[in-house]
């Protein structure tokens, strides 16, 4: 039963920061319509940034230099690139950021080298247990920090000026820009928002139990397209529940592996996958996604 | 004489840096007036309101020539977000509300450029007088309104920053004859308020009722402008617009002599219509009882009409019909087939086809593409054999091809085939849409709203297209309609829908007559 | 729209313009090989009168970018120094080093290319990118060397395996639990392991050593993906081992080993070859890892004070100053050794031929590295590792390189393993 716990409580707290990194591939998608894969490579440069920061200026200033920096770096990839392709079809977009990850990606891989960064956070490699059941202090501040961000996201999209003229833009853009709103605006606003909450789980991701910045950190943004893609592409809402589903789901076939053994060794790399596409077969917008809102 | 408050001169516009869309138009709006453009599908009326409100660019036009000021301020250099903060807001054709986010939310996006949040509460306030209806379902989703509270949520959020000119691109498209009158009313009451207006309307005796002053665009170019009163009396006007000239077309019925169109269309097969019968037809939506056991029935071969106030569930039920939606409870049977077990591509194999209230075809490619879509499914040839251009495919291809032309000619759009749908007006596209479903040879065509958007004289042209594929391929046709005269002259039988449920039946003299109809959807002024 | 193919077309030229950068010393050599020679040595491919040119496929801009870039300098700097003593066979030897990123498809466009100019590979990095080439190379009776542990390896003639292999690595750790560390029959011991070659090989040594111990092994699957190893390690302590062997890179040992400390599993961890870097002990699993970690390697750690690998240390620190330290010094140095070697050995029996340099290869039965590694080497048999002793070491931040040897090993299973 504590096993369980355990390993509930794990993908739980992994599942928020998929959540955090899937919710970035939403706002981007909706504010400017692009699949964004050099997501990866900005929460790699986020956690970057913390890492080679945190020794001079301090853990708390460099997380917030590194979100910042992250948030920068998204907005001048839309600035740069993204904007200046017009009414590019989607492919082309998508294409043009595979581009852009393998240029951040490789320059990181360089500066990082064969180090691991550590990311000097004041928690380190403390432990927290809770009748019987443990879980690094790092997993218990992201969730509840991730809790935090995400109530912030419904309070600027519900209830501020600029949330709901980017839930506008993002629904009709045409229709928006008559209403004075500037897509380019919201669209930056979408891809700084997107960049930041990238870096928040960056930091998280590189921290302990994982060993700290490395090129991989990179890859492991893309364990949030099965979340992203099961949540329905443009929901926020889904884009979190599908994270919690997929962190708790890895959690559960790495830690029963043994038990599963039948289905084969290697479990939770298929098992997200496995997932998503179970849902896409049920619900081919996936659990959120926009279906029209039926008119009678 | 004051300065006016907006100015168009000799203004040119193109599409693409090819079509020329407008030529040399120049009108003048004063302040604290209401000024109308009255005009046919394609002549430019929407590019103009979008010349005028700065948002040309995405939809690939360009001002080539002329000037537009704007209080004094020439708009040459001038985006979409400065016309808003500047008081000039356009209400977008169709209505375009946001139709995922709530009530609310529509009205405070449209005070996004608003940064005072007192005058933000002052505007929707003053929102709410104007439509109480909104008020009462603040919380609810855009999309789940009706089509009339969504132009009103329209008109509400274009008002939210209080500007001085409201741009409004057919508002009363759609709606029913007594909601077109309250929307006539509606803009009288913003213009008591202080409002400007340019008011683009294919319904033009409200346009021209509401309206001081009112211009007429055709091809491009004004042809004739006035006081409001003074182009009503206009012959021409009032033939070609207001439909009340002394040699109506619509009140042709099918019985007399066959219109002069040359169809010469042919079946490729010999299905022929059947009878559909609609038994007890109940939707539901989660609460939202949409369809409430509906009963009807379509003879083989005639031309039935379904009408009936905005969210009566007439859409609702040609979605059935067509396979979009499934039933709640009931059946509906077409011959032997009962459709409504059935999925879309299945219930399309039975010779049903149809064409949607928000339009839906391919926007990038061309009309002719367009329509040879619709041939798709009685074409012979395989897809590899049209792939290796074999002799057959080819001769197929020429065939299909004259085929859609004559489609084309029937409708009066053989002149666009080449030109990508998305340069098109909307009452063009309606066309091409219903053309597609044409394509398909079907014995049953369901139309949604085929003449929304259209000037009086263009409906006349499209009720003799219709009477003549009817005659000459003996298909039943069911259409939802608020054009009146339109429904009128073509249909054989009407059925009227309100609140979900059949509320009367018969042929258009008895429905015309019926007080529960007049009550509920024709209003005084039909009687 | 033409604007959109220009943002596109600038993009793929600096994708380009990249992958030409991290490409150092792009054909270097004018290669070509004549067939005639000076005095009576036979010469072929890659070799002239007055130079040798030997072929690097590396990894400059994948995963194994860093340790593949220290391994270039130490070999260049190697040669560098072959080359001011006299050089091999009266010739310079130049290096050719290409780039193939960690794609196979890549590694063999680069090796159609390069074969034809070379007598040697000095080096194929990485599992699959060595996989795919080996074959080829194999038909062309090409000399491949530095292409890590895996079994696989040995079915090739042509393939110099640079110690042993991951399976005989992991059996010695099991043997050294056993017989150091006082595990007694009847315990478990997870294996956390990569899929593919490597982890595969080192899962079969350790299988097979458990089976020998009377030990029971708890397998658990990885990718590179995975570098938070929460889950696999709250599963191995539900599962109880008493130690774990770690066939995967130096970020899932950090995770693997802060975690099982964080839930207070005080067990050893005991890593193959290319589990350790020495920037782990800054990471706030430093601590868990000098208390637990073993590392089991047939090449000598950085530290290791033999005169081997003293030479090794003093080149490099000398070729670059400030460059990062660990085991791809020791490897670097003793695999241009091995090809020196060999290339000596082809050239005094007159055949400086690519056939000639894998002759002589398996020529060499009683190979003396001065501790590079823990034995002398013996390539005469094919399928059979030129040794099977390890160092162990331990994890200790006061060492350069991170790591402190404990001494030399050879157990029984590892004695008894058979190769494939």
């Amino acid at each position: 039963m504590t096993y369980l716990l355990t390993q509930l409580a794990n993908g739980l707290s992994y599942g928020l920061i998929l959540g955090l990194i899937a919710v970035g591939f939403v706002i981007v998608f909706t504010s400017t319509g692009v699949l964004n894969f050099a997501h990866g490579s900005v929460l790699l440069a986020g956690a970057y940034l913390v890492a080679v920061l945190h020794d001079p200026i301090g853990f708390w200033a460099a997380a917030v230099v590194g979100i910042a920096g992250a948030a920068l770096l998204a907005v001048l990839i839309n600035a740069v690139l993204v904007r200046n392709l017009a009414e590019a079809n989607p492919g082309t977009a998508a294409i043009l950021m595979l581009g852009v990850d393998i240029l951040l990606l490789t320059e990181l891989t360089r500066r990082i080298g064969n180090r691991v960064l550590t990311i000097g956070s004041p928690w380190g490699a403390d432990v927290f247990s809770f009748g019987g059941i443990t879980l690094p202090m790092s997993r218990v501040i992201a969730a509840g920090l991730a809790i935090v961000v995400f109530a912030l996201l419904w309070f600027l999209f519900a209830r501020t000026g600029t949330g709901i003229a980017m839930r506008a833009a993002a629904a009709d853009g045409d229709t928006a820009s008559l209403m004075g709103i500037r897509l380019s605006r919201t669209g930056a606003a979408g891809w700084a928002l997107a960049g930041a909450l990238a870096a928040i789980a960056g930091i998280f991701l590189a921290s302990f139990p994982a060993p700290g910045v490395a090129p991989t950190l990179a890859i492991s943004a893309f364990a949030a397209i099965p979340a992203w893609v099961l949540g329905g592409f443009d929901s926020v809402v889904g884009a979190i529940v599908g994270g919690l589903i997929i962190g708790v789901v890895t959690a559960l076939a790495v830690g029963y592996e043994s038990e599963l053994h039948f289905l084969g060794r290697g479990l939770g790399e298929v098992v997200p996958y496995a997932v998503m596409i179970l849902v896409l077969l049920v619900r081919p917008s996936g659990l959120f996604g926009r279906k029209e809102a039926v008119r009678v | 004489m004051p300065d006016p408050l907006l100015t168009v001169d000799d203004l040119t516009v193109a599409y693409d840096g090819a079509v020329q869309a407008l030529r040399g138009v120049s009108l003048r709006v004063d302040a604290g007036s209401v000024v109308a453009v009255l005009g046919s599908n394609g002549a430019g009326k929407t590019t103009l309101l979008r010349a005028v409100s700065r948002s040309l660019g995405t939809v690939g036009g360009a001002v080539t020539g002329g000037t537009i000021r704007f209080g004094g301020q020439d708009l040459a250099r001038r985006d979409a977000s400065w016309a808003v903060r500047a008081g000039l807001v356009q209400v977008p054709e169709g209505r375009r509300i946001f139709r995922d986010l709530t009530v609310e939310e529509n009205l405070r996006a449209g005070g996004y450029t608003a940064r005072d949040a007192r005058a933000r509460a002052e505007a929707t306030d003053r929102v709410f007088d104007l439509f109480p209806i909104l008020a009462e379902r603040r919380h609810q989703r855009g999309g789940l309104l009706s089509g009339g509270q969504q132009q009103m949520l329209a008109m509400g959020r274009g008002l939210m920053t209080s500007p001085k000119l409201l741009l409004l691109d057919e508002p009363s498209l759609g709606l029913a004859p007594q909601l077109v009158e309250q929307i006539g009313d509606i803009i009288e009451q913003i213009h008591a308020q202080g409002t400007s207006v340019l008011l683009i309307e294919q319904n033009a005796s409200m346009g021209l009722r509401v309206a001081d002053r009112a211009y007429v665009l055709e091809v491009g170019t004004i042809t004739a402008s006035g006081t409001a009163a003074e182009l009503a009396s206009t012959d021409d006007i009032r033939d070609r617009y207001l439909g009340v000239g002394t040699s109506s077309p619509t009140r042709t019925t099918h019985e007399d002599e066959p219109v002069d169109v040359p169809v010469h269309l042919r079946r490729s097969s010999t299905a022929t219509a059947q009878e559909l019968r609609v038994e007890d037809l109940t939707v539901r939506f989660g609460g939202i009882t949409a369809l409430s056991e509906v009963s009807f029935t379509v003879a083989a071969g005639t031309i039935h009409a379904l009408i009936g106030p905005n969210g009566a569930g007439k859409s609702t039920c040609i979605n059935v019909l067509g396979g979009a939606y499934r039933a709640t409870s009931g059946t509906v049977h077409y011959g032997d087939a009962t459709v409504s077990a059935l999925p879309s591509h299945r219930i399309a194999d039975l010779g049903v086809a149809r064409t949607f209230q928000n339009i839906s075809l391919s926007l990038e490619a061309t009309v002719e593409d367009n329509l040879l879509v619709g041939r798709h499914r009685v074409m012979r040839t395989g897809t590899a054999a049209q792939a290796l251009r074999l002799p057959n495919a080819r001769k197929e291809e020429r065939t299909e091809r004259e085929a859609v032309r004559r489609i084309a000619v029937l409708l009066g759009i053989d002149a666009v085939l080449d030109r990508a749908v998305h340069t098109l007006s909307y009452g063009d596209r309606k066309r091409v849409e219903m053309g597609r479903a044409l394509a398909a040879e079907p014995t049953l065509l369901l139309l949604d709203e085929p003449v929304a958007g259209m000037t009086h004289g263009e409906s006349v042209v499209m009720a003799d297209a219709i009477r003549a594929v009817q005659q000459e391929l003996g298909l039943s046709v069911l259409l939802v309609e608020h054009d009146m005269p339109f429904v009128m002259g073509l249909a054989e039988r009407i059925t009227v829908l309100d609140f979900g449920k059949r509320i009367a039946e018969g042929s258009p003299q008895d429905v015309q007559r019926d007080p529960e109809v007049l009550r509920a959807y024709l209003g005084t002024a039909a009687a | 729209m033409k604007h959109r193919t220009r943002t596109a077309l600038a993009l793929a030229g600096c994708v380009a313009v990249l992958a030409a950068c991290s490409t150092e010393d792009p054909n270097a050599s004018g290669g070509g090989g004549g067939g005639g020679g000076e005095g009576d040595v036979e010469t072929g491919n890659g070799v002239t009168d007055d130079t040798i040119t030997v072929g690097m496929l590396t990894d400059l801009s994948g995963p194994f970018a860093a340790g593949a870039a220290i391994q270039v300098t130490q070999t260049q700097a190697y040669y560098d120094q072959v080359n001011e003593d006299g050089g091999i066979c009266g010739r310079d030897v130049e290096v050719q080093v290409q780039d193939h990123g960690y794609d196979p498809q890549r590694a063999v466009t680069l090796y159609r290319s390069m074969a034809p100019e070379v007598v040697a590979l000095q080096q194929v990095l990485g599992g699959p990118t060595s996989a795919a080439v080996l074959p080829l190379a194999e038909a062309d009776g090409l000399y491949l060397g530095g292409h890590g542990w895996a079994g696989v390896a040995l079915q090739y003639e042509n393939a110099q395996i640079p110690g042993t292999t991951y399976a005989i690595e992991s059996a010695n750790a099991i043997d050294y639990l056993v017989d150091e560390l006082g595990l007694s029959e009847g315990a478990k011991v997870g294996v956390v392991y990569f899929v593919g070659d490597y982890g595969s090989d080192s899962l079969a040594g350790a299988q097979y050593a458990a089976g020998e111990r009377g030990l029971e092994v708890v397998p658990q699957e990885i990718t590179p993906r995975d570098t938070d190893l929460s889950a696999q390690a709250s599963a191995l302590q539900q599962a109880g081992v008493s130690a774990v062997i770690l066939g995967a890179a130096p970020g899932q040992l950090a995770s693997l080993a802060g975690v099982l400390a964080a839930q207070g599993l005080d067990v050893p961890i005991i890593g193959n070859t290319p589990t350790f870097g020495p920037s782990l002990l800054e990471t706030p699993a430093g601590p868990a890892l000098e208390q637990n970690f073993y590392t089991v390697t047939s090449i000598a750690p950085y530290s290791l004070d033999e005169p081997g690998v003293q030479a090794a240390r003093e080149l490099y620190e000398a070729a670059a100053p400030d460059g990062e330290l660990g085991w791809e010094v020791p490897l670097a140095t003793a695999q241009a050794e091995l090809l020196s070697a060999a290339l000596e050995g082809a050239c005094e029996a007159g055949d400086l031929t690519p056939e000639g340099v894998v002759a002589a290869m398996r020529e060499t039965s009683d190979l003396d590295t001065e501790g590079l590694y823990a034995t002398p080497l013996d390539y005469t048999e094919v399928t059979e590792p030129p040794t099977r002793t390890v160092y162990v070491s331990r994890a200790s931040a006061d060492a350069e390189g991170g790591l402190e040897v404990l001494g030399t090993f050879e157990g029984p299973s590892a004695q008894s393993y058979t190769v494939g």
